[in-house]
């Protein structure tokens, strides 16, 4: 009797254990298979670091932008080239620092430290004739067919207003050299001004690489845009400007500058310096003044985890200034 | 015989809790309590960050999100088609106003049941100093425990002009609404000896109804 009392014992305490055991096990398979469903720890760990680094190009983006707003700079006095460049670059460097200075405050509530500071400037050069009655030959007024920019990567804001007086009167400017015409690179795309014989009315031609156009109109002071295409204020159908139908670098070339009077003015990318225009303290037409076109801009971005400086360039790509 | 039979059986228990043991702190994925935000909510919280800042950095590449913020009406002093009174602050409620950046970001939030909240913050110089203000552009209540942020910044200038209620351009400057009586802008002329008019702070702070 007293072996069947044991193993009855035994076989309760093996039971006992079994079921503990069993339980223990139904509750870590059951935490188990509760995070394969429902974690994702990793992931996160991860992602707050790219956030840190997101910041940072964002701020350089937002530099960048902020930036190319207020270029290009150009110039309102009238004073020598030399004294134009200072003004110029204090400017720019006020510029920034005021900008700077706003956005810094910003990123400072959220515990980063920003600053945007002036590395370099680019300078380029403002043509402008704005004497209506002259006609467009260079400044000693000797050379009616001259270069009026060489070897330049973009033209901005080139606007042209043209008075019908001294225009040649042709049909077809062909046959007839009399035509005012502005070339680019050499004859690849030229625009010709004249007065039609039939109805007095000025008329341009296009020659571009692809097509030619016609455009006229009664007025007798005519606008035009060379960087938008517009002709008299109106798309002219068929206009392309030269930037779209040639590759930079540009030559533009006046022949027969002295068959047109009227003003215009441009904006090249490259410092031009030649006997051709004269200095901006004489405000004579033409005249060449510096502006500024790029920059670089030294970005910092400091925050608790992240240290990020960089320089970059900063340069309005934007054929309309 | 017997005996040993149950013996085995939790030998066998015994190896399946160590096996089962071993994988859990081999992975450390044991969480005690199951997440209160929903399926993977980390995971969707990021999600939601991430799509917010690649909306906000395209438009403000593109300059919708500038336009957005010019889409004021500056003789009545509120955003175009505003919700609440040009007193109250002149903004929407629970919704975008209909400019490109505010159709694309109800387009992509409002099927995700992701509400929204955009801030525009920027300084003005008083006679204390420097002063941060606050103009909101969109309401949508309180936002809940597991709401994100993402910012952006745009600068607007005193030659940058208003748009109208067509999301096209007009003639009227920041420069002239600063200096006409009649009109007004939210943001006030920060830098007036400079270009730049004020620099904004776009805050979006997004959450999961």
């Amino acid at each position: 009797m007293a072996d069947v009392a044991d193993r009855t014992e035994t076989r309760g305490q093996l039971l006992i254990i079994a079921a503990v055991g069993l339980a223990v096990l139904l509750v870590v398979l059951a935490l188990a298979l509760n995070t394969a469903v429902f974690g994702g720890v990793h992931v996160a760990a991860t992602d707050d670091g790219l956030r840190e680094e997101q910041g940072a190009i964002q701020y350089q983006n937002g530099v960048e932008r902020g930036v190319e707003g207020f270029l290009p700079l150009l110039p309102n006095e009238t004073d020598t080239y030399e004294n134009l460049t200072n003004e110029l670059e204090d400017e720019f460097d006020e510029e920034l620092t005021d900008w700077d200075g706003l956005a810094k405050r910003e990123y400072a509530r959220d515990g980063v430290a920003t600053n945007a500071s002036v590395a370099g400037v680019d300078f380029g050069t403002y043509i402008i004739h704005d004497d209506e009655s002259r006609n467009f030959t260079n400044a000693n007024s000797t050379n009616t067919t001259w270069t009026v920019a060489e070897n330049v990567s973009t033209v901005r804001s080139f606007e042209m207003n043209v008075s019908g007086e001294e225009l040649a009167e042709t049909d077809d400017c062909a046959s007839s050299d009399e035509c005012f015409s502005l070339t680019v690179d050499g004859g690849a795309w030229n625009l010709s001004a004249y007065k039609n014989t039939s109805d007095g009315n000025v008329t341009i031609e296009i020659n571009g690489t692809e097509s030619t156009v016609k455009c006229s109109t009664n007025e007798t002071n005519v606008g035009i845009d060379l960087t938008e295409g517009t002709f008299d204020a109106t798309g002219c159908e068929g206009f392309t400007t030269f930037q779209e139908d040639l590759e930079a670098p540009y030559t533009l070339n006046y022949t027969t500058a002295d068959r047109v009077n009227g003003t215009y003015e441009l904006l090249v990318d490259e410092e031009l310096d030649s006997d051709d225009y004269h200095e901006p303290e004489t405000g004579k037409s033409p005249r060449r003044a510096p502006s500024v076109v790029a920059a670089a801009v030294t970005v910092r971005y400091q925050s608790a985890d992240l240290t990020y400086q960089t320089e970059i360039r900063v340069a309005p790509d934007d054929s309309d200034g | 015989m017997t005996d040993r039979g149950q013996t085995f059986t939790l030998e066998a228990f015994v190896a399946a809790i160590l096996l089962l043991g071993a994988v859990a702190f081999a992975l450390q994925v044991v969480s005690i309590s199951s997440n209160t935000a929903g399926a993977g909510g980390q995971e969707v919280r990021s999600q939601h960050a991430g799509l917010a800042e690649g909306v906000l950095d395209e438009a403000a590449d593109d300059g919708t999100l500038r336009t957005t913020l010019l889409y004021w009406n500056e003789t009545e002093e509120q955003f175009y088609d505003a919700d609440v009174d040009p007193e109250d602050g002149g903004f929407y409620i629970s919704r975008g106003p209909h400019t490109t950046f505010g159709n694309s970001t109800a387009a992509m939030f409002d099927d995700r049941r992701v509400r929204y909240s955009i801030d525009l913050y920027f300084f003005n110089e008083t006679e204390n100093g420097l002063q941060r203000q606050r103009q909101r552009l969109v309401d949508s209540g309180t936002p809940s425990d597991d709401a994100v942020r993402v910012v952006e910044t745009v600068t607007l200038y005193n030659d940058t002009s208003l748009v109208d209620e067509n999301e096209t351009r007009t003639n009227v400057t920041l420069e002239e609404v600063h200096a006409d009586d009649n009109s007004s802008f939210y943001a006030p002329d920060a830098r007036p000896n400079s270009r730049i008019y004020t620099v904004i702070r776009v805050e979006v702070v997004l959450w999961r109804t």
